[in-house]
């Protein structure tokens, strides 16, 4: 019973940390793209 | 058709001259395959009845190692004063260098193994008996399959300057396959294992030495053609 | 369109969870690991066809947006492959008492982790210009799928000692497993098309700053 927790546990902390990898560079590419439109503001 | 054949021969024996000349690559693996036997057996003394299996273990990771040493070397020579660009310039096709590369690699992995595979049979006092034209062409199938990744990947590389390690993993993971039927094959002849093993039990395979033949020989022909169709994306600019 | 997958996914996971732990479960409670076991390594060698699909594209045709969906196939693989041999060690350690044993079971779970590894450590170490690096991650991408194959008739020579059977006792197991398997597969599909959109992003970022 303890190992069955062990590896459902294990499956869902795979999943979540690999989201989470993918959600900071997500936000890195935000904030760059939001530094960029803030420092050359774009002529009309 | 004419001009693969005398391309083929052309990039042979030059490389092969090369190699005859600066003498630096097969010192090298011998040194380094007699290290690796060495150390096998320097571990392994405390379980002598497992000879058989490390003999088997030390042959192949010798030859997996000195392999890539063999390999690295056969594109790095073409880095300087633009070789490989002279080379793709040949009125060929880029698997025909390829082809001459791998011919090359596995006349040096032969040479190799006619030095390396007496020493292992010495220090790990194992014998072959009459079977030895079966151990020469199981040699031959997993140095084909050895070199035929190596070559490809090998130019690949180059650019790198981990080159080496970055070679080596590439390698490694490619031929893990090939070494069970690999070692299983090399544990039949030295006697350790019978023709054909079934079922369960303690023993470490199941299968037959022809299987284990016609497995490695099925690895190296999908390899070897994959990695001649391969080679032109791997070497285009 | 990909929040609604991954919604589906969540849903379908859950419901096969639930069924799997109520009506399908399997007697020696550990051999439900099965159900999380399975899935993973058909969504493992899925993404091998994914990254072998997406490196002929890319040698095909040239353009980058097949090369973002192989990386984002190796990522996902490799989740897929951790969880794969994580769930077989611990099922053999639930079985037999340890925590690893050579059977064909785990080194071919094995090599499959160690393919998805060496195909990113070379991704990111490859010098040269983006477009070699994508070029050459291809050719390594489909000759690791050729090798998946000899992965699987390699492991035939090393003596599968222990094996359960794995013999379906109701229908409600088989469908739960089935579900379990769907689930997972639009899961890593969604995952797959999350991180080949963040790759996008990326580059476009990246092209903007250089441009």
């Amino acid at each position: 019973m303890f190992y069955l927790c062990l590896a459902f546990s294990s499956l869902w902390a795979c999943h979540l940390i690999y989201l989470l990898t993918v959600d900071v560079q997500v936000r890195q590419v935000r904030r760059r793209l939001d530094a960029r439109a803030e420092a050359s503001p774009r002529d009309a | 058709m004419e001009s693969f054949w005398v391309a083929l021969k052309a990039i042979f024996v030059k490389d092969v001259i090369v190699e005859l000349r600066a003498r630096q690559v097969l010192p090298t693996m011998v040194v380094l395959g007699m290290l690796i036997v060495y150390i096998l057996r320097l571990v392994s003394e405390p379980a002598s009845g497992a000879a058989p299996l490390v003999g088997a273990a030390a042959l192949w990771v010798a030859f997996l190692f000195c392999g890539l040493l063999a390999q690295e070397r056969s594109f790095a020579a073409e880095q300087h004063q633009g070789c490989m660009d002279g080379l793709l310039l040949a009125p060929c096709d880029p698997g025909t260098i390829y082809l001459a590369k791998l011919c090359v690699n596995v006349v040096v992995l032969c040479v190799f193994e006619v030095i390396i595979v007496p020493v292992v049979l010495i220090v790990f006092r194992l014998s072959v008996g009459a079977r030895w034209p079966d151990l020469l062409a199981v040699l031959l199938l997993g140095n084909i399959g050895i070199s035929s990744v190596g070559t490809l990947f090998s130019a690949a590389v180059q650019l790198a300057r981990t080159r080496g390690s970055l070679l080596s993993i590439i390698v490694l993971v490619i031929l893990m396959p090939l070494m069970v039927p690999a070692t299983f094959a090399l544990l039949v002849l030295f006697g350790a294992l019978p023709e054909e093993v079934g079922g369960s039990g303690s023993l470490a395979f199941v299968g037959s030495f022809k299987a284990a033949a016609g497995y490695m020989l099925a690895f190296d022909a999908v390899f070897v053609v994959a990695c001649w169709l391969l080679f032109a994306v791997v070497v285009e600019e | 369109m990909r929040r609604l997958l991954f919604i589906l996914a969540v849903f379908l996971l859950t419901a096969s969870t639930w069924m799997a732990l109520t009506a399908g479960q399997i007697v020696p409670v550990q051999r439900n690991i099965l159900y999380a076991h399975v899935p993973s390594s058909i969504c493992a060698l899925l993404c091998f066809v994914v990254l072998l699909v997406a490196g002929i594209g890319y040698l095909a045709g040239g353009r980058d947006i097949w090369d973002m969906i192989a990386v984002a196939s190796a990522e996902v693989g490799l989740v897929y492959a951790t969880i794969l041999n994580a769930t077989g060690m611990i099922f053999s350690r639930a079985e037999w008492n340890v925590w690893w044993t050579p059977s064909p079971r785990l080194i071919t779970s094995a090599i499959l982790w160690f393919l998805y590894v060496v195909y990113l450590v070379l991704r990111v170490n490859l010098p040269g210009s983006r477009r070699r690096r994508a070029r050459i991650c291809a050719v390594f991408g489909i000759i690791a799928f050729l090798d998946v194959p000899m992965v699987f008739l390699s492991a035939r020579f090393i003596p599968d000692m222990h094996r359960p059977s794995f013999s379906f006792e109701s229908t409600w197991q088989s469908a739960a497993l089935a579900l379990a398997m769907i689930a997972t597969v639009l899961l890593g599909t969604a995952m797959i098309w999350l991180r080949t959109d963040s790759l996008r992003n990326t580059l476009r970022l990246e092209e903007q700053f250089l441009a």
